[in-house]
């Protein structure tokens, strides 16, 4: 008997050790079905591509630290004077610059770069970590990146700013720091003893940041066409650099405001990629970036935003890994749900290589990716995502921030309407983390098409909501075939109770047996309400018919998942301890709205008779599931898409 | 191993066994004085670390340094027992408002003492089972502020000794009281990535019972090396006709948020023979709940069994 009691006190531990950790959830994966096809026919650009990589690393020449800006650098630079955008705390300062060898009047350009073999010139794109330990060296982290941007016609420079790390409200001297950056390079491109002498294409310059840096990069796009530093105009900027496009990984954003407003952004393309398990930047503030990105000047710009599933936020950058939370992340944080390195960087390296062939080279086969993810199924990772999609030629006709009326749209002539629905409302989209919104607003469907009562196959009339364009608009507008409706939507866990059956105002049984059946009904309707509140969320897919109106009446109806995939949210659990992710914040699962874009052309493919151009009438019928609740945002039109975008439908 | 830990293991090491090596040059076996419970360790921790008290900072502090006092979360206290007849109870607590941050503290000692030992009490006294009902009690207060980068705290102790008189022969030993005001001052400055302290303790009138006046020095500091948590201390103490020094070492590890445990060992020289020079302790939180253990060794198997308990 004694034998077993150190099995018995072992069992014991274990078990208490146990209970303070949770099982592993995740979201039920549909990506065998998800990403089942691909329609793009062009080269995997998440593959190598044919040019020769050859490496090279410019900076002070005089680093305490790092050998390879001390011993190795190709091109010398001049420090500069970051101390009017990045201070450090009196009582940090002498520390620092012991271990730098310099303060912020004189911070270096340093960085490693990584370009094509060949005479150019080629697309210049500029990568800048974030916060992280400053000792530990960030810049590194991109190299699997500059292999493969290189090797495709790019070249990669991956930035230092190692030593503002660890600051505070220096996102502005990181994006600062950047424009310098862009300096040097002017200078490499125009010295003729630089071996990068008319080799970098000045006029396709692409940013692009991760954490703070990817709150920098978008902001140093925006200081690049200001004149003067918005919080001390004694500071000239003026850089005017020809930056084309933006790609923030997993960015924070409004750590920097400058004077006090989020940053604006304009006329530029953007892609943002964020990882639903990421334990530092924990929620998915790149969509305020996206959402304030404005097209304005009538240039072919678009924007994207892709949520991965199962991917955090140091494993986009080989130096920090899984280290989301410092360096004993494993104690805090759930690592057991993270998809694998390989495969998190696989989808950097497929998504960003796309996104800059496509801006920066032209290559116009790889945009249905940002449109429709489901395009390159093939491709991506096997995990789940969630796509944002915007391009110029969109317009909005419900975006629900312009006022609290929740039957005008966001343009004159816009009607709404929701008929036999549960839930009708407008709000502002949250964020999950307690208190944080997307500074957005949506409107919540909820319907439940079941007539309460004993009979639980008795149905109503499917409940809708209905978009109305007025006479004027559309003829301002002047949808054809070749256009294209935008909605975004993104289904939540509550579900409503059945409906209330329709009252026959004329007849009132006052007898027994009728206030029998009332009761009995009300009841009924009571308890069906109770088990919907306790019952696990659902997981049956939910679809939705969409329905187009022309002015003579005919109509054409598709379903909403011909266009991308109708997500239950994806469940989210970052933290290890049990009721940690509750604690924290106000729901396990980002609201992120999947962006539908519907070519008029495919219901005049299923209905002849619907003339597109007289299109009045969108309409949201809830037929197919019986009841749900999703959130809708961003009901748009766009007459001028670019059909390249639309160029690689699914079967 | 980086290099940073070696660097500090070797700064620790070098100080521990300077204060040693001076320590064991001065005289052997500390002059009695009292009240006895001011020389008795108030903190399970400081126990677990050679009785190392002067760097550490927290409620406690009030006993050792008030320059160190420092509010941590929640509520618990320490119980000590001597032997199979001495126990103490301690119960401290800090608050910070604006600029200061006060702390307070009450250390209760109850023990048997022998009849062999004379008055002042010394601290090997507590373990023996002897026949005299003993009490010593400390009641303390400080405050401490930060002035241009040094912590400079001041506190104050009302300490007492009462013994029970023997018996009712004309041999029994009469009934003692002794009362005594003292003040503390301490001092406190971040140094070598961690903290150096002096504090003066126990000043006061020693005409009617010899203080324990005495000037600590001493240096500690925490650190994280890879996924352990390490902290030392070390320090050096002078009173009249005496010099102690000691030092321990604190190993820490958390394999889930929340959830840690840690192991102290420290060696101090003692006050008398019948003192052993090494103490060990541990400490296991889990969630809201600390609990720390330190364990003194004395002459003839008997041992200080010091627990803690804290609630956050």
């Amino acid at each position: 008997m004694t034998s077993r009691r150190p099995l018995f006190r072992a069992l014991i531990a274990l078990a208490l050790l146990a209970s303070c950790t949770q099982p592993l959830k995740l979201a039920h994966d549909d990506s065998p079905v998800v990403l089942a096809h691909q329609t793009i026919t062009a080269p995997n650009p998440g593959e190598p591509g044919p040019l020769k990589v050859n490496r090279l690393y410019y900076g002070s020449g005089t680093d305490k630290q790092r050998s390879v800006f001390r011993d190795s650098v190709t091109m010398k630079t001049k420090s500069v004077d970051i101390s009017p955008y990045a201070s450090v705390p009196p009582d940090n300062a002498n520390d620092r610059k012991d271990f730098w060898g310099f303060d912020m009047k004189s911070v270096p350009l340093n960085a490693r770069v990584w370009y094509p073999e060949g005479p150019g010139p080629y697309p210049l794109v500029l990568v800048v970590h974030g916060n992280h330990n400053p000792e530990d060296f960030s810049d590194p982290g991109y190299g699997y990146l500059g292999e493969q941007l290189a090797s495709r016609g790019f070249i990669l420079a991956s930035i230092d700013e190692n030593f503002i790390n660890g600051l505070q409200g220096e996102n502005d001297g990181r994006a600062w720091l950047l424009l310098k950056h862009l300096e040097a390079w002017k200078k490499f491109n125009d010295s003729t003893g630089s071996p990068l002498y008319h080799r970098v294409d000045m006029s396709s310059i692409a940013l692009m940041g991760h954490s703070r840096g990817g709150e920098a990069a978008p902001l140093a796009a925006t200081f690049n066409k200001l004149k003067f530093y918005p919080d001390d105009a004694k500071q000239k900027l003026g850089f005017n650099f020809a930056i084309k496009s933006i790609v923030s990984i997993a960015p924070v954003d409004g750590q920097y405001k400058a004077a006090g407003q989020f940053t604006p952004l304009e006329n530029v393309n953007y892609l943002v990629i964020h990882g639903s398990h990421d334990g530092d930047v924990s929620t998915f503030h790149g969509l305020r970036q996206f959402e304030r990105l404005k097209f304005t000047d009538g240039q072919p710009w678009f924007k994207s935003a892709i949520y991965m599933y199962r991917a955090n936020h140091g494993q986009w950058n080989t130096v920090w890994e899984n280290k989301d939370n410092g360096p004993r992340s494993g104690r805090s944080l759930d690592l057991r749900a993270l998809i694998s390195p390989e495969e998190q960087r696989q989808f950097g390296k497929l998504v960003i290589s796309a996104f800059l062939e496509a801006t920066l080279h032209g290559k116009k086969e790889y945009l249905p990716l940002f449109q429709d993810h489901r395009t390159a199924g093939h491709w991506l990772p096997k995990t789940m995502y969630i796509t944002r999609f915007q391009e110029s030629g969109y317009t909005p006709l419900a975006e629900y921030d312009e006022d609290i009326d929740v039957t005008t749209g966001t343009v004159a002539g816009v009607e709404l309407l929701g008929d036999s629905l549960a839930t009708w409302k407008e709000n502002v989209l949250p964020y999950r983390f307690r208190g944080d919104d997307q500074r957005h607003n949506a409107v919540w469907l909820g319907w439940n098409n079941r007539i309460a009562g004993p009979d639980t196959t008795k149905l109503g009339k499917p409940a809708s909501y209905t978009i109305t364009i007025s006479n004027a608009l559309r003829v301002a507008r002047k949808p054809d075939f070749n256009s294209a409706i935008y909605l975004s939507l993104a289904a939540t866990n509550d579900k409503p109770g059945p409906r209330a059956a329709a009252k026959d105002s004329t007849k009132t049984d006052t007898s027994k047996a009728g206030k029998a059946r009332t009761a009995a009904i009300a009841d009924s309707t009571r308890k069906a309400a109770e088990r919907q509140k306790k019952a696990e969320p659902d997981a049956i897919p939910i679809e939705i018919t969409v329905e187009l109106v022309d002015s003579s009446g005919h109509s054409a109806r598709l379903p909403l998942s011909r266009f991308g995939t109708i997500r239950r949210p994806l469940d989210t659990k970052v933290f290890r301890r049990d009721g940690r992710d509750e604690r924290l914040f106000s729901s396990t699962y980002e609201l992120v709205p999947q962006t539908f874009v519907m070519p008029l052309a495919d219901f005049a493919k299923v209905a002849p008779q619907f003339d597109a151009g007289r299109l009045t009438t969108i309409r949201l019928l809830f037929d197919k599931t019986q009841a749900a609740t999703v959130v809708v945002s961003d009901i748009g039109l766009s007459t001028t898409i670019d059909p390249a975008f639309l160029a690689s439908p699914l079967p | 191993m980086d290099h940073t830990l070696l660097h500090e293991m070797r700064t620790f090491l070098l100080i521990a066994a300077s204060a040693c090596a001076f320590a064991s040059s001065a005289t052997a076996q500390a002059p009695a004085s009292g009240p006895l419970a001011l020389l008795l360790p108030a903190s399970t921790r400081a126990a677990g670390l050679g009785n190392v008290g002067v760097v550490a900072r927290d409620e406690s502090s009030v006993f050792y340094n008030p320059a160190q006092i420092n509010p941590t979360t929640g509520f618990g206290g320490t119980f000590v027992r001597y032997g199979s007849s001495g126990s103490m109870g301690t119960l401290a607590s800090a608050v910070t408002v604006n600029w200061l941050t006060l702390g307070w503290g009450v250390q209760v000692l109850e023990f048997k003492a022998p009849s062999s030992a004379s008055y002042p009490f010394m601290p090997a006294d507590v373990v023996q089972r002897g026949t005299r009902d003993a009490q010593s009690l400390v009641a303390a207060a400080g405050a401490n502020f930060l002035f241009k980068g040094f912590r400079a705290g001041v506190g104050a102790k009302y300490a007492e000794d009462r013994v029970d008189e023997a018996g009712e022969s004309s041999t029994a030993s009469p009934a003692i009281q002794k009362r005594v005001l003292l003040g503390d001052l301490g001092v406190s400055h971040p140094f070598k990535s961690g903290t150096a302290a002096l504090a003066v303790q126990n000043l006061g009138d020693g005409s009617r019972l010899p203080l324990p006046i005495q000037t600590t020095l001493g240096w500690g500091r925490q650190m994280q090396a890879s996924q352990l948590d390490l902290a030392f201390a070390t320090q050096v103490s002078m009173r009249r006709n005496w010099f102690g020094a000691g030092g321990g070492i604190e190993a820490g590890y958390g394999w889930i948020e929340g959830w840690s445990a840690a192991l102290r060992a420290g060696a101090h020289r003692p006050e008398t023979a019948a003192q052993r020079p090494v103490s060990i302790g541990g400490t296991l939180n889990a969630d809201h709940v600390v609990l720390d253990y330190a364990l003194e060794f004395f002459e003839g198997s008997r041992y200080a069994h010091h627990i803690s308990f804290r609630w956050r």
